[in-house]
C-alpha cells in the first residue's frame, strides 16, 4: 500500500476543483483494522506465558493486570488461538472465527449476566397474550460463560432446545472465556462468581435446569482487570495472578511491525518512534501514552509521506501528529514541550536497543 | 543470562521454608498455595533435565502467591536470592545434584532477619565461653608438670659449710616465693575458668547497655508497638479485635440499589391489579458499599496516620471494600497507594470512585477558610460528589466547635472522631440508614468555644524577673513535621539563642533515640535553682491519664512518666512547651476522658507541676481548637517577657549580631517572595484600576459597641435621660443608645430595642416619680426585658444600674425587684458627677475586658492609597493556602474612610488591650473608651484625640500599643503569619499617603511616625518627611511601617535618610513580636450565639 504516492485525499485549506471533491471519500486510505488485530500477531513474553502454564495446569482462573494497552485482553484471544480453540473451526471460514468468547463487565453487571440474560419484560408480555406457559428459552440470551459451560457439556445431558440455541456441536468442547475488566462492576460480582467458577456449572430457575461442563472440558478463564479497584481476597486466592508490565522497546518495535506489515522490521522510522514514544513515557504523563497511541503515531507519520528509512530528528512536519495521537491533554503536551526534544538521549537509546535486539 | 545448566531446582523443603518467609513478608500464602506451588515444582523436577523448566520455575511459581504488581517484582527478587543461594559453588561437578538432594536451610540463614542473626551471634559467643572454660579448666586439671628435679638444700650437703654452722636456715626468699607461686597458680587457674565466662557476661551486658537506653529503663516505659497500640497504662488496644470485626460488618453490609430486572413475582399482581395492562416492578439488588479513606498524613512519620492505616488494614482483611488515599493538609491532592501515580488531583479519584462512600480522616479545621467561617470552596466543590460523605476529625470531642456543626450544617458531613468509636459510629451509621441528613455521630458539640482564659497568674516565674538571669537551656525537636514546620522550629530557635539568651539544641526531625538521648541529657544535667530549661516540641502527642504526655517519635509514642520524669531535673524552672498542631487527642479520647489536661499549664498548685511548666501552644500553622488556645500560649509568654525586657534599656548600646539578624532577614525574604511580588503587581496596576466609590466597609452603625449602655425611661423624663446621654458620651466618653435619638422615624421600635437591650452592656433605666407611677408604658417592657437578660447573666457582673432622678424612694412600689437588688445612682434631673462618671468608667473597662459577646475577628486589613483589584489580591493570598486570611482590603479616599478604617482598628486595639491589659498592662495601658461617633463630620477631628490618647501612654507601651494599633489595622494578625512573612509581612501593601492624608496629619500636635520603609541590601532606605509633627514617606515604595523612636525622632530630616540596618532591626523586631504576641491573643473562636445566629438554628 503505497500511502505515500495517494494523498491527494487529504483536506486543504484552498478550494477543492470539483473533481477532487467527487468521490473523495472512496481514496481516503484504508482503515486499520482496529477492533480485530489477529491473535497470531499478538507477542506474548515467557513469563506470561508460564503464568499462563501454571494456569492451565492448576485448573484455575487466569487474572491479568496492567495499564491500558498492555495486551491483557488481546492475550485471551491468543491464548485461545494457541490452543486451537477458535470457534467454529477454521475450516468453516464464511462465519467470523471467535476465538475467546468475550464478556465485557459492565457495572451493574451482576453474577447471572454472565451466564444468560433474560428478557423478562417480553417474556411476560408474551405471557400476557398467549395461552398456557410461555417457554423461557427464546427470551434468553446466554453470555460467554454460560456458552463456554454449555459447550462443554455432554449433549445426552443437556436439553436439546438450549444446546441447539448455541449451536452446540455435539461433542463437548472446550473455550477460552474473557472476562473484561472485572473492576468495573460492583464488589460482589466477583465475589459471587467463586462458586461458580469453582465448579463450572450454573443453575436457571426459569428452566428449571442445571448445566455442568465436563470436568475434562472445563472452560479456561481469563480475567482482566485494571487494578482500579482492589478485587476481594477471596476472589484473588482463587486465581493466578500476572502482571503485564508495559511493553519494553524491543517488544514494541515487535508489535509495530507484527501490526503494521507495510514497515520492515529494523526499520529506522519506527526505532525513533518507539524511542520517543519510550521518552515521552518517562516523563511522567498524566496520560501516558499506550501502544495503541504508538500505532496510531506511526500510522499518522506514513499517512504524513514518511517513510521507513527517514529519521525522527531530520524532519520537522511530524509534530502535530505526535501531538494529537500521543499526548492527549493540555497539560502533557506542554510538559512534553515537543520542540526541545532531546535527540541525542534519544537517539542513543534507539541505538542502543537496535545493538541488543 | 545464567546458562541453563547453572539452574538449581529447590527442593520442596527450600521451597517450604521460602513461602515462609514469604509469608513473613505479608504474602497471602496458604496451605492451598503451598499444595500448589509443589505441584509446579514436581512438574519443574519432572522436565529438569532441559534446564528451561528450572529456568521458568520462577515465572511460574509467581501467579500462585502474587497479588499486586509490587508484590510480583518482589516475589522475583526474592526467588531470584533464593537460586542464587542454593546454587553451589560454581566449581563444583555435582552441583545439580547436590542442589536437588541436599536440603539446606540456606534459604532461612540468607533472608535471616537481623534478630535471629544476632541471637545466633550470642548462642555462638557462649558456647565459645563454655568451650573456652572447659579447656582451661581441662588445662589445670591435667597433673602439673613435674618440677624440675631441684635438690632441696638438706639434700645437698656442704661438707664445709654444715660443719661450719652447724645448721642452716633456709633463705627467707624461698619461703616466698613458694607461696607465691602457689598463690599465682590458684590465681591463674581460677583466672583461666572464669576469665571467658566473664568476657561472655561483659560482652553481654555491653549489649544490653547499649540497646536500652537510661530513659527507657528508669521510667519504666514499654515501647508502644503501632501494630496493636494502646497506652501503657491500659492494657485496652485502641482498636480490639472483636470491634473491628463488628464494625466491618456493619460497614460491608449491603445496600439496595434498583436494578433493570423485573420483579416478576410482584409484576403480576400489580398488572393485575392495573387490569392487565402491564405494570412493571423492577427488582431492587443487594449490594455491597464500597469505601474511599481519605487520611491525613502530616509525614511519612505521622503516627496517627500509621494506626488509622492499620485499622483500616483490618478492615479490608475483614473483606471491607476500601480505597485509601493519604493527603498533607489540602484534601485536594492525594497520595495513593500505587506511587507511580504520583499526587493526583481529586478530579481523577472521583472519577474512579465517585460512587464510593466518603470517609476523610483530618482535623477539620485545614477545611475551613481561616477567618471566614466557611467551608474552603474548592474543597467543598471537590467533595460535592460523594453523597454519604464522614469526616472523622482528629479532634477530641471536648474540642470540637462550631466547626463541626458546620461541617454537618453547611458541608453535610457525618462527623465523629477518629477513634475507635467515631468508627463504630460511622458503621452503625452506614448499616442503618445512609439517606439521612448528616449529623454528629457522637455526642453532640458538648463545650462551645469559650473566651479565652484572661487571667494570667499573677506573680510567677514567667513574670517576675530573677535578679541574676540562670543558665537557660532549650531543647527544639520537631518530629515528622512539614519543612515549614522545621522551618518555624529554627526561627524558635534563633529567637530563643538571640533574644532570650538561651543555648539551644535543634533536632530536625530526630530519630527515636536521639530523641530520647537529648531528653535524657537535658534532665541529667546538673542545673541550678535559678536556671531554666525548655522543651519545645512540635509533632504528634497525646495526652495521657495523671498529666502524663506521650511525645510520638514516629515510631510510636513514647514516654509516659515524661512529666515526671523532667520533674526530676533539678533546674529550678522547666518548660515544655508542646505544640499542638498535630495533637490528636481524638484518638485516645476513648482511653480516658478525663486526662485531657486543659489547663495543665496553670495548674502550679498541683505537686506534681510543681516546678514544671506544660505549655499546650496553639498552632503555629492554622488556628487550632478552642481547648488549645483556652491556655495561653506560654512560648508568647515567654518571648513577651523577653522583650519587654528588651524594651526597655534600648537606649543603652546593645552588641549586636548583625551577620545573624541580616541572615534572618535573608531567610524570611526568601521565603516569602509573594509580597514583592503582590507589590509589583500592585503598584503596577492599581493607578489605572477603575475607581469604585462607596465600596470602603463603613463601620456597621447598627450594632452595639461593646460596653454600650442603653437608657432606658418613661417619656415624661425625657429632657434628664437626654442629659444623662450627653454627660455619658462627652464626659465618660462611653457609647449610649437612646431611643429617642438612634430610632428613625419609620423603624420598628420593638425590634430595635429588643435587639439593643440585648446587645448593650449595661442598662440604666432612668427612675422617677412619674415613671413609678405609670403602670403600663413602653419603658416598662424595657424593663422587662433588661431583668429577663439580668437573669441570663452572672451574679457578679453589673448589668442593670437604676439612676433616680428625683426623690423616688428604692422602695418605692412600681419598681420590679430585681432594680432594688443592685447599686443605685442618685442624679437629680439627669445630671451626672464624678463619682458617678468614675464608676462607670471602671464598670465599662471591666466590661471590655469581659467582651462576653463581641464576636471579635482576625482580620487582614490591607489599607491603601488607591483602589486595588480586590480580586486579584484574594487570588494572590488564596494561592498561598489556608494560613492566609483573604484580606478585606480597603482604599480609604477621604479623610472620613480612613477615620472609618482606623476606628475598626481601634476597636480592635481595644479589644487586645483589654484582654491583655487585665492584670499586667492594666496600670499602663487604660483601654481606650472613647468611641468616635458616627457622625463622619466629626471625624477628622478625632483624630488628634486617638492620637493623644495613645500618647498619653508611657513611652515604652506606647510603642507596643502603636505598634498593635498599627498590625491591627493594617495585617493580618495571626502569629504565624508575622514570622512567615518575616518583617515584610508587617510591610502593608503601601501607603502612598494621598495628599488627603498628609493634610489631615499635618495638624497633628504631636507625632506618632510612620516609617516606610524598602527593603534594601543591608540597608534600609528611609525617606522621611516631616510634615507638621508627623514624619511621613511620601511617595516611596512598600515597606514596614514603625513607629519612630524618640531617638531617632533628631535625626529626621526632610532629605533621605539611612537607617543601619541592625539598628532598625534591634529595635523593631522586639516590638513586632510584641504586637504579635498581645494580638495572638484574640480569640478565633466564637461564641454559641454567634454560631446559631448564623446558622440559624437552634
Amino acid at each position: 500500500m503505497a500511502i505515500e504516492n495517494n494523498l491527494d485525499w487529504r483536506l486543504r485549506e484552498e478550494r477543492d476543483s470539483e473533481a477532487v471533491r467527487s468521490k473523495r471519500w472512496q481514496r481516503l486510505p484504508e482503515l486499520p483494522d482496529e477492533t480485530d488485530p489477529q491473535p497470531k500477531d499478538y507477542f506474548a513474553d515467557q513469563a506470561l506465558l508460564d503464568a499462563a502454564n501454571t494456569a492451565l495446569y492448576l485448573g484455575r482462573p487466569l487474572l491479568l493486570t496492567g495499564e491500558p494497552g498492555s495486551g491483557k485482553t488481546e492475550f485471551a484471544r491468543h491464548l485461545a488461538w494457541r490452543l486451537g480453540l477458535e470457534r467454529p473451526d477454521s475450516d468453516r471460514a464464511y462465519e467470523p472465527i471467535e476465538y475467546a468468547l468475550r464478556f465485557d463487565t459492565k457495572s451493574e453487571s451482576r453474577a447471572r449476566d454472565l451466564f444468560y440474560t433474560i428478557d423478562q419484560v417480553a417474556r411476560f408480555q408474551q405471557a400476557q397474550s398467549s395461552e398456557g406457559d410461555v417457554d423461557p428459552l427464546p427470551f434468553m440470551e446466554f453470555q460467554a460463560m454460560g456458552r463456554a459451560i454449555i459447550y462443554a457439556a455432554r449433549s445426552d445431558r443437556l436439553p436439546p432446545s438450549i444446546g441447539k440455541k448455541v449451536g452446540h456441536p455435539g461433542e463437548p468442547s472446550r473455550s477460552v472465556v474473557l472476562i473484561d475488566e472485572i473492576d468495573k462492576a460492583s464488589r460482589d460480582f466477583p465475589n459471587d462468581l467463586l462458586m461458580e467458577i469453582e465448579r463450572m456449572r450454573f443453575f436457571s430457575p426459569e428452566l428449571n435446569e442445571t448445566v455442568e461442563a465436563e470436568p475434562r472440558f472445563r472452560p479456561i478463564v481469563v480475567v482482566t482487570s485494571n487494578s482500579e479497584k482492589t478485587l476481594p481476597d477471596a476472589f484473588l486466592r482463587r486465581c493466578v495472578y500476572y502482571n503485564i508490565d508495559f511493553p519494553g522497546a524491543e517488544l514494541l518495535k515487535h508489535i509495530v511491525a507484527a501490526r503494521l506489515s507495510e514497515l520492515p522490521r529494523g526499520a529506522d522510522l519506527v526505532d525513533d518512534a518507539v524511542a520517543l514514544f519510550c521518552y515521552l513515557r518517562g516523563l511522567h504523563l498524566r496520560k501516558p501514552p499506550g501502544t495503541a497511541e504508538l500505532l496510531d503515531f506511526v500510522r499518522a507519520l506514513l499517512a504524513r509521506g514518511l517513510v521507513a528509512s527517514d529519521r525522527l530528528a531530520h524532519r520537522q512536519d511530524w509534530r502535530s501528529e505526535a501531538v494529537q495521537t500521543l499526548l492527549k491533554t493540555q497539560d502533557d503536551q506542554r510538559t512534553a514541550a515537543l520542540k526541545e526534544l532531546p535527540w541525542e538521549q534519544i537517539g542513543k537509546s534507539a541505538d542502543s536497543g537496535r545493538e541488543r535486539g | 543470562m545464567m546458562p541453563a545448566e547453572a539452574i538449581v531446582l529447590p527442593t520442596s523443603e527450600q521451597l517450604d521454608l521460602f513461602f515462609d518467609l514469604l509469608r513473613r513478608a505479608e504474602f497471602k500464602v496458604g496451605p492451598n498455595e503451598i499444595a500448589a506451588a509443589q505441584k509446579i515444582l514436581l512438574l519443574a523436577h519432572a522436565e529438569a533435565d532441559d534446564g528451561l523448566a528450572a529456568r521458568r520455575l520462577k515465572t511460574m511459581l509467581a501467579p500462585i502467591v502474587v497479588r499486586t504488581p509490587t508484590q510480583q517484582a518482589d516475589f522475583y527478587r526474592r526467588f531470584d536470592a533464593l537460586i542464587a543461594d542454593i546454587a553451589p559453588a560454581p566449581a563444583d561437578d555435582q552441583r545439580m545434584q547436590a542442589g536437588r538432594t541436599i536440603g539446606q536451610p540456606a534459604a532461612a540463614s540468607a533472608a535471616a532477619p537481623p534478630g535471629m542473626r544476632s541471637r545466633r551471634a550470642v548462642i555462638a559467643a557462649a558456647v565459645a565461653a563454655l568451650l573456652l572454660t572447659i579447656a582451661a579448666e581441662v588445662w589445670l586439671l591435667w597433673p602439673p608438670p613435674p618440677q624440675p628435679p631441684r635438690a632441696p638444700p638438706s639434700a645437698k650437703p656442704s661438707p664445709t659449710i654444715a660443719d661450719v654452722t652447724g645448721w642452716v636456715d633456709p633463705p627467707p626468699s624461698f619461703v616466698t616465693a613458694t607461696l607465691v607461686r602457689r598463690a599465682g597458680y590458684q590465681v591463674a587457674r581460677v583466672g583461666a575458668i572464669a576469665l571467658p565466662l566473664l568476657l561472655f557476661a561483659g560482652w553481654m551486658l555491653w549489649r544490653w547497655r547499649r540497646r536500652a537506653l537510661w530513659l527507657e529503663r528508669h521510667s519504666g516505659v514499654r515501647k508502644a508497638d503501632p501494630a496493636v497500640v494502646r497506652l501503657p497504662e491500659q492494657h485496652q488496644p485502641l482498636f480490639p479485635a472483636a470491634d473491628l470485626t463488628a464494625i466491618a460488618l456493619d460497614l460491608r453490609r449491603h445496600l439496595r440499589v434498583p436494578s433493570r430486572d423485573l420483579d416478576v413475582e410482584r409484576t403480576i399482581p400489580q398488572t393485575l391489579d392495573a387490569g392487565g395492562s402491564f405494570t412493571p416492578v423492577w427488582q431492587t439488588v443487594p449490594r455491597s458499599p464500597n469505601y474511599l479513606f481519605l487520611i491525613e498524613k502530616e509525614s511519612a512519620h505521622d503516627h496517627v496516620a500509621g494506626i488509622f492505616d492499620q485499622a483500616v488494614d483490618r478492615l479490608v482483611g475483614e473483606d471491607v471494600a476500601v480505597e485509601r488515599y493519604h493527603f498533607r493538609d489540602d484534601p485536594r491532592w492525594l497520595i495513593g497507594n500505587d506511587r507511580s501515580r504520583g499526587i493526583e488531583p481529586i478530579a481523577d479519584v472521583a472519577a474512579r470512585y465517585g460512587d464510593h462512600r466518603l470517609v476523610i480522616l483530618a482535623g477539620a479545621d485545614g477545611m475551613f477558610e481561616p477567618l471566614r467561617d466557611r467551608l474552603e470552596p474548592g474543597v467543598e466543590q471537590a467533595l460535592a460528589q460523594w453523597t454519604p460523605r464522614a469526616v472523622l476529625s482528629t479532634k477530641p470531642m471536648q474540642s470540637w466547635s462550631w466547626r463541626e456543626l458546620a461541617l454537618r450544617d453547611l458541608g453535610g458531613f457525618d462527623v465523629a472522631t477518629a477513634s475507635h468509636s467515631g468508627l463504630r459510629a460511622l458503621a452503625a451509621r452506614a448499616a442503618a440508614e445512609p439517606d439521612r441528613p448528616a449529623e454528629l455521630l457522637e455526642g453532640v458539640v458538648v463545650s462551645m468555644p469559650a473566651r479565652p482564659s484572661l487571667t494570667r497568674r499573677e506573680s510567677g516565674p514567667a513574670s517576675a524577673p530573677s535578679p541574676r538571669p540562670g543558665r537557660k537551656s532549650a531543647l527544639l525537636i520537631c518530629v515528622g513535621g512539614a519543612e515549614d514546620a522545621e522551618a518555624e522550629i529554627r526561627r524558635l530557635s534563633s529567637l530563643l539563642e538571640h533574644k532570650a539568651g538561651f543555648s539551644v539544641q535543634v533536632l530536625p526531625d530526630p530519630d527515636r533515640r536521639r530523641m530520647v538521648e537529648a531528653l535524657e541529657f537535658l534532665v541529667r544535667t546538673n542545673y541550678a535553682s535559678d536556671d531554666t530549661i525548655l522543651i519545645h516540641f512540635y509533632g504528634r502527642f497525646a495526652p495521657g491519664s495523671d498529666g502524663a504526655i506521650f511525645l510520638g517519635s514516629g515510631e510510636g509514642l513514647e514516654m509516659p512518666a515524661f512529666a515526671g520524669l523532667l520533674n526530676q531535673s533539678s533546674a529550678g524552672r522547666q518548660i515544655l512547651v508542646v505544640d499542638g498542631v498535630m495533637y490528636d487527642g481524638a484518638l485516645f479520647q476513648d482511653s480516658d476522658t478525663s486526662a485531657v489536661p486543659r489547663g495543665l499549664a496553670w495548674d502550679s498548685s498541683s505537686p506534681s507541676t510543681r516546678k514544671l511548666e506544660v505549655v499546650w501552644a496553639r498552632g503555629l500553622q492554622r488556628p487550632k481548637s478552642e481547648a488549645e488556645t483556652e491556655v495561653a500560649n506560654g512560648l508568647t509568654g515567654l518571648l513577651v517577657d523577653t522583650v519587654e525586657q528588651d524594651l526597655t534599656p534600648i537606649e543603652a548600646a546593645m552588641p549586636i549580631d548583625v551577620p545573624f539578624l541580616v541572615d534572618l532577614v535573608r531567610k524570611r525574604a526568601s521565603r516569602f517572595g509573594i509580597l514583592d511580588d503582590l507589590n509589583l503587581h500592585y503598584f503596577t496596576s492599581a493607578p489605572t484600576l477603575e475607581v469604585m466609590a462607596g465600596t470602603v466597609p463603613h463601620p456597621d452603625t447598627t450594632k452595639m459597641e461593646p460596653g454600650a449602655v442603653f437608657i432606658s425611661y418613661a417619656r415624661e423624663d425625657q429632657a434628664a435621660a437626654r442629659r444623662l446621654c450627653d454627660f455619658l458620651e462627652k464626659e465618660a466618653g462611653i457609647d449610649v443608645w437612646l431611643d429617642s435619638r438612634q430610632l428613625s422615624p419609620g423603624e420598628d421600635w420593638y425590634d430595635e430595642s429588643r435587639r439593643h437591650i440585648d446587645n448593650c452592656s449595661f442598662f440604666i433605666p432612668v427612675i422617677s416619680a412619674e415613671a413609678v407611677r405609670r403602670q403600663d408604658g413602653l419603658f416598662r417592657r424595657e424593663w422587662a426585658w433588661a431583668t429577663e437578660r439580668a437573669v441570663r447573666i452572672a451574679g457578679a457582673v453589673p448589668f442593670i444600674i437604676p439612676v433616680i432622678i428625683d426623690d423616688t424612694s428604692a422602695n418605692a412600689d412600681g419598681i420590679p425587684d430585681e432594680f432594688r437588688r443592685v447599686g443605685w445612682a442618685q442624679l437629680r434631673g439627669g445630671v451626672g458627677d464624678e463619682a458617678f462618671r468614675d464608676r462607670m468608667r471602671s464598670l465599662v473597662a471591666d466590661n471590655l475586658g469581659r467582651l462576653s459577646d463581641y464576636p471579635s475577628r482576625l482580620t487582614l486589613w490591607i489599607i491603601s492609597a488607591f483602589e486595588v483589584d480586590q480580586r486579584s489580591i484574594q487570588k494572590a493570598f488564596g494561592q498561598f493556602g489556608n494560613d492566609w486570611p483573604i484580606p478585606e482590603v480597603m482604599w480609604p479616599n477621604s479623610a472620613n474612610d480612613l477615620v472609618g478604617v482606623l476606628r475598626r482598628a481601634l476597636e480592635q486595639l481595644d479589644h487586645a488591650a483589654g484582654l491583655i491589659g487585665v492584670d499586667r498592662f492594666s496600670a499602663e495601658v487604660p483601654p481606650v473608651l472613647t468611641r468616635i461617633p458616627d457622625d463622619r463630620q466629626r471625624a477628622a477631628a478625632n483624630i488628634p484625640g486617638m492620637v493623644r490618647r495613645l500618647r498619653g501612654l508611657e513611652q515604652r507601651h506606647r510603642v507596643a500599643a502603636v505598634t498593635s494599633f498599627l498590625l491591627c489595622a493594617n495585617v493580618k494578625i495571626h502569629y504565624s503569619a508575622v514570622y512567615q512573612a518575616g518583617w515584610t509581612g508587617l510591610g502593608v501593601l503601601g501607603l502612598q499617603a494621598p495628599p488627603d492624608w498628609v493634610a489631615l496629619l499635618d495638624g497633628l500636635p504631636d507625632p506618632v511616625g510612620f516609617v516606610l520603609g524598602k527593603r534594601g541590601d543591608g540597608v534600609i532606605q528611609v525617606r522621611l518627611r516631616r510634615v507638621g509633627g508627623v514624619d511621613i514617606a511620601v511617595g516611596d515604595s512598600p515597606g514596614l511601617y514603625i513607629t519612630v523612636p524618640e531617638r531617632f525622632a533628631a535625626k529626621i530630616t526632610s532629605r533621605p535618610y539611612e537607617l543601619p540596618l541592625d539598628q532598625l532591626y534591634w529595635w523593631a523586631i522586639p516590638q513586632l513580636e510584641f504586637a504579635a504576641a498581645a494580638v495572638n491573643r484574640l480569640p478565633d473562636a466564637y461564641s454559641r450565639d454567634w454560631y446559631f445566629d448564623k446558622i440559624g438554628g437552634d
